[in-house]
C-alpha cells in the first residue's frame, strides 16, 4: 500500500500555494490583494506562487483596471479544484497514519 | 528572510499536516464569510414584498375587494385576488421582482469590487428570473389572453387556494432563496429559505389574520396580514444577517 506521502503533489503542497488553491476553492473569484492580505505575504512572494500555479494549468489570471487602479482577478481552473480536493485528501490519510 | 517571505500564515519551519489543514480550514472559513452577502437579497426582497401591501388593500377575504381580472392588465394578475387594484398589483410585480433580481446582481459585482472576493450570483438570478417567467406564462389570464389550450392550465385547478390570493410570486421568491443558499455555501440561509418556504405557501393558502384573530385583532388588519408576515419575515432575517456580518467583519477587520 503506497504511503500517503506519495499523494501530494510538488506543486500543489507548497504552502502558500495550497493557501490560493484553499482561497480560490472557496470563491468564484479572488483578488490579488486579497489573497496577499489572507494568506499574509508579500507581492513579490504572492506574484511568483501564482506564476507557478499559473504554468500548471491550476488557475488563471485575468488583469484589468477598475478606474486607475489595477487589478487582478485570480481563478481555479477545474484541473486546480481537483488538484486541491486531492491534496486535501492526501494530507488527511497522511494525518490518520500518523495518528494510529 | 523574514517569517512573512518565508511562508506567510503558514510560518517559518513549516508545520505538520495537521496544522496545516487546521489553517487551510481556517482560509477557507474567513473567505466564505468575507464572501457572504445574502442579507441584501434577504431585505431587498422583504422589502419588494411590503412594497405591494397597498394593492392588496382589503382583498384578502374579499371583503370589497372586485373580484376577477376586468382588464388586459389584469389578465397578467398572479392570481384572482389583487385586492381593489389588481392591476396595479399584477404591474408591480411585473416590474419589481425582475427589477430586484438585476439589483442583486449588481449589487454583488460592486462588493466584489470593494472586499476582493467574488460568488457566483448568476445561478441565483436566472432561476429567480426564469421561474417568474413561468409564472407569468402560466398566470389564468395569459393563457385565455392567447388563446392557449385548456391543458396548459389545467393543472391549476388541483393546486386549490394557490392562485386565490395573487402572492404566487412570493413562492418563487422563497424557491430561489435556496439556490442562493447553495451558492453562498451557508447553513445559514439555508435555514432562513426552510423556514420561509411554509410562510410562503400560508400566505397563499390561508388567510393569516384568522390566526391574528384569536390573538388581538387590531395588531394586523385583514388585508395586510399576509403580506405583513411574509416581507417581514425576510426584512428581519435579512437585518439579523447583516448584524451577524458587521459583528464578524469588526472582529477580523474585513469590509462587509
Amino acid at each position: 500500500m503506497a504511503h500517503p506521502v506519495n499523494g501530494l503533489d510538488d506543486v500543489v503542497h507548497q504552502r502558500a500555494r495550497l493557501g490560493v488553491l484553499a482561497v480560490l476553492h472557496e470563491t468564484a473569484r479572488a483578488e490579488f490583494g486579497y489573497l496577499k492580505e489572507a494568506l499574509e505575504l508579500t507581492d513579490g512572494n504572492l506574484s511568483r506562487h501564482l506564476t507557478v500555479l499559473e504554468d500548471a494549468g491550476l488557475i488563471t489570471q485575468e488583469k484589468g483596471y477598475e478606474g486607475k487602479r489595477p487589478r487582478t482577478w485570480v481563478k481555479a481552473t477545474k484541473a486546480g479544484k481537483k488538484a486541491f480536493e486531492a491534496e486535501i485528501g492526501a494530507l488527511k490519510a497522511l494525518v490518520r497514519q500518523v495518528e494510529r | 528572510m523574514g517569517s512573512a517571505e518565508a511562508g506567510g500564515i503558514f510560518g517559518v519551519e513549516g508545520p505538520r499536516a495537521g496544522e496545516l489543514l487546521e489553517t487551510l480550514d481556517r482560509v477557507t472559513q474567513r473567505t466564505r464569510l468575507a464572501r457572504h452577502a445574502y442579507w441584501f437579497p434577504l431585505m431587498l426582497f422583504g422589502a419588494v414584498i411590503l412594497g405591494a401591501l397597498p394593492f392588496y388593500y382589503y382583498s384578502i377575504g374579499n371583503y370589497g375587494g372586485r373580484p376577477g381580472p376586468i382588464s388586459v392588465i389584469d389578465r397578467f394578475g398572479f392570481g384572482a385576488g389583487g385586492g381593489n387594484h389588481p392591476w396595479g398589483a399584477a404591474l408591480y410585480w411585473l416590474i419589481s421582482v425582475p427589477l430586484a433580481y438585476v439589483v442583486v446582481a449588481v449589487f454583488y459585482k460592486v462588493r466584489a469590487n470593494r472586499t476582493g472576493v467574488r460568488s457566483r450570483v448568476w445561478p441565483f438570478v436566472v432561476t429567480g428570473l426564469v421561474l417568474f417567467a413561468m409564472l407569468l406564462a402560466t398566470a389564468p389570464g395569459v393563457v385565455i389572453l392567447f388563446h392557449a389550450p385548456v391543458w396548459l392550465v389545467s393543472w391549476q385547478s388541483k393546486l386549490g387556494d394557490l392562485y386565490s390570493r395573487g402572492l404566487t410570486p412570493i413562492l418563487v421568491i422563497s424557491i430561489a432563496l435556496f439556490v442562493l443558499a447553495r451558492l453562498e455555501r451557508s447553513w445559514g440561509l439555508f435555514w432562513i429559505s426552510v423556514a420561509f418556504l411554509p410562510v410562503a405557501l400560508l400566505a397563499n393558502l390561508y388567510n393569516i389574520s384568522n390566526a391574528f384573530y384569536r390573538i388581538n385583532h387590531w395588531i394586523v388588519p385583514d388585508w395586510a396580514a399576509n403580506i405583513a408576515v411574509a416581507g417581514g419575515f425576510l426584512v428581519f432575517f435579512g437585518a439579523v444577517s447583516l448584524i451577524a456580518q458587521r459583528a464578524w467583519s469588526s472582529r477580523h477587520g474585513a469590509s462587509s
